[in-house]
């Protein structure tokens, strides 16, 4: 492992997080706007409402929102720019060569501004992410810096798919790939403890219907992780 | 010669977009990131100007560190009165603080920034020094990988000297001086101006890029905080001002500097890169003793010229420069970036005549130099090829010898006739080619690089 400090993982660990959340919030974005073309009801307005933008704003304006809000801190705009914000101190242990899909990101979105038809324009946004995630997993040579980042796109996509209620059935593997990472990371931790408190907090009815001795447990659980 | 790489400018410089070749800007106070534009129609220095230059470079920056050794131990040149005492320590850069300190290996100036202009009489002049943090080393590196991939055809047919070897130069000196432990780049942050550079040099020399609260000093050692175990740095190439670096030595609120660095630095444990103290050899004002320091500490002649060079200082440099001050550039010591530069040409009479009371009345402030009528070089502009003036950025670097890096930062102002070329104010970048030796013995070759500078002379003049 080359020289890390505490605030360099903080980045990487938020590189991960931004880029995924620039990404899944992206497609969602996508799904909900083709939703709103046609769609016989306004479920898409509760689905963005979720993301946290201002569902009562008329169509244009919302997804106009979505993609390039300055003031809303859930848009692309603002997740990209907080994404590059925590590549571009990075250079020294990723690699400008994967800063630049980062930059390139960042570049598609102001060009995605400027056109007629920002929404397709978006697509390239989503090849400089994907490009980005390729060339961190090839590219990026220490292993740490590597897994740290791919432990902020585990926990980001967790934590999206839960808020929105979407892609449910996919948090089990995506709880099994975030053990696996931080296995690679080496920090020492108790993985079955781990996994026993996802399926947990994952189990039908959490947290409304947890009583005291099961948060009680979960508790214990959580102390043993680490 | 290079006309395929001049079709691709807009898409060279779309590639330096992707790689975030940018510079930092503080306008009313707000932080903006700007690209720096570049232009692919290079400088073109022969191997025989570049044998010439290389030498007088060599030669000027072992005696600038031969003078900063002086200036901070014995002080036999002030002794000797080749530079009045006054003049020296009244210098902003001298700093008491590092009286009797020895660098690792003696060595102040590891990495210096020589700025030259080509004169229309095809003579070379130096017009500053700069053994702080010079900055441009970069941007041309960036931009040579990205005009080799767009015309392999001229790199392949001109011998071109690779520059792409900044990194390892940089490594080398840095591990010269080390005294034991790992190299950083300490940069005071995201929001500074030079920050995209202080990353990537950090990538290129395979150095830590360190922030200070990253860095600690512990029983006068330094230490970067690793999150597993900490670990002793051995060499710091600090990217922050002299007096930022140390708030327990220099600026007491000073938020980027590392309390007790320079304890470290005099017990001998770490080398700061380049030394504290240096901004009392590349001074405005002593840049006129430059000369001096060669015949004093090496026994030579001076290879490079000055610009003619006159200190109000003295009294008979200053009665030249009250009246002769419409001809000359006068050039406040205490102010960098191309701000403070004042064409006599330029000002009114009022405006003249209020700027020479402050000469009369602060000499030691202010030099005034003729105005060198530097050639301009072939850029293209807005989509045409145009004539700017343009000055060059050599880097020389001092570790177990003096080298100069086979390139340089050409910088070209954005505006016709402007002889200001900074970044901050405007100006953009051209890759520098140095020939190398098999070629530029080539008289074709040296015939044809020699036309498309009397073209672009010629074309200058007519402008």
């Amino acid at each position: 492992m080359g020289s890390l400090s505490l605030d360099k993982i903080d980045h990487l660990l938020w590189l991960g997080r931004y880029v995924e959340r620039s990404q899944t919030t992206l497609h969602f974005i996508m799904g909900t706007y083709d939703a709103a073309i046609d769609s016989p009801d306004e479920l898409w307005r509760g689905q963005l409402q979720a993301l946290g933008f201002d569902s009562t704003k008329d169509s244009a304006s919302l997804f106009e929102e979505c993609l390039f809000g300055e003031a809303c801190p859930s848009s692309i705009k603002n997740s990209l720019e907080a994404a590059y914000d925590n590549a571009v101190v990075l250079r020294d242990v990723i690699g400008t060569e994967t800063i630049a899909y980062v930059q390139m990101a960042v570049n598609s979105l102001e060009h995605a501004q400027e056109s007629s038809a920002p929404m397709l324009d978006c697509a390239l946004i989503i090849d400089d992410i994907m490009a980005f995630k390729g060339c961190s997993d090839d590219y990026v040579a220490d292993d740490v810096a590597r897994n740290i980042i791919k432990c902020g796109f585990s926990i980001e996509r967790m934590d999206l798919y839960l808020r929105l209620g979407y892609k449910l059935e996919l948090l089990e593997k995506e709880t099994h790939k975030l053990a696996s990472r931080i296995d690679r990371i080496g920090i020492p931790y108790d993985r079955a403890a781990f996994k026993e408190f996802i399926v947990r907090v994952y189990a039908p009815g959490f947290p409304e219907n947890a009583t005291p001795e099961q948060l009680a447990q979960m508790l214990r659980f959580m102390e043993q992780i680490f | 010669m290079y006309s395929k790489l001049v079709q691709q400018t807009p898409k060279i410089n779309a590639q330096l977009a992707r790689y975030g070749v940018k510079f930092g800007l503080y306008k009313q106070g707000e932080f903006h990131e700007r690209l720096f534009p570049f232009d692919a129609i290079p400088r073109i220095i022969t191997a025989s100007q570049w044998s010439y230059l290389e030498r007088g470079l060599v030669q000027r920056v072992d005696a600038l560190n031969a003078y900063l050794r002086d200036l901070y131990g014995e002080k036999r040149i002030i002794r000797d009165g080749v530079i009045p005492e006054t003049f020296a320590f009244a210098s902003s850069g001298y700093l008491p603080q590092c009286e009797q300190i020895m660098p690792p290996k003696g060595i102040y100036s590891h990495i210096s920034g020589i700025d030259l202009v080509e004169g229309d009489d095809g003579v070379w002049y130096v017009l500053e020094d700069n053994l702080r943090i010079p900055s441009g080393a970069s941007y041309p590196l960036v931009a040579r990988n990205l005009c080799r991939r767009c015309d392999a055809e001229t790199f392949r047919t001109l011998s071109i000297q690779d520059n792409r070897n900044y990194g390892e130069l940089l490594r080398e000196t840095l591990d010269y001086v080390n005294c034991g432990g790992i190299n950083v780049v300490l940069t005071p942050g995201r929001y500074n101006a030079a920050y995209f550079e202080h990353s990537y040099l950090a990538e290129k020399a395979g150095a830590v890029l360190a922030e200070p609260s990253e860095l600690f000093v512990k029983d006068l050692k330094l230490y970067y905080r690793d999150a597993n175990e900490d670990k002793l740095v051995g060499a710091v190439y600090r990217r922050t001002s002299d007096e930022y670096l140390d708030p327990l030595c220099f600026v007491p609120d000073s938020l980027i500097g590392i309390p007790n660095l320079m304890s470290a630095y005099r017990a001998g444990n770490v080398a700061i890169v380049n030394a504290p103290g240096n901004g009392a050899a590349d001074d405005k004002g002593i840049y006129y003793f430059v000369p001096k320091m060669i015949e004093y500490y090496l026994g030579e002649e001076p290879i490079l010229h000055n610009a003619p060079t006159y200190l109000p200082y003295y009294p008979d440099d200053l009665s030249y420069v009250l009246e002769n001050a419409r001809t000359l550039v006068i050039k406040d010591v205490a102010e960098a970036g191309g701000y403070g530069v004042v064409f006599g040409s330029d000002l009114s009479d009022e405006d003249l005549a209020e700027l020479l009371a402050k000469v009369k009345a602060e000499p030691r402030r202010f030099i005034a130099q003729e105005v060198i009528d530097f050639l301009c070089l072939p850029t293209y502009v807005d989509g045409e090829e145009v004539m700017r003036k343009a000055d060059l950025r050599a880097f020389v670097l001092s570790g177990a010898s003096t080298k100069v890096w086979p390139s340089g930062l050409t910088r070209y102002s954005r505006e016709e006739g402007s002889a200001v070329v900074n970044s901050s104010q405007g100006g953009g970048f051209k890759d520098t080619w140095v020939l190398g030796a098999d070629l530029a013995g080539s008289k074709e070759e040296a015939d044809a690089v020699r036309a498309a500078s009397e073209v672009a002379e010629n074309d200058c003049q007519e402008d």
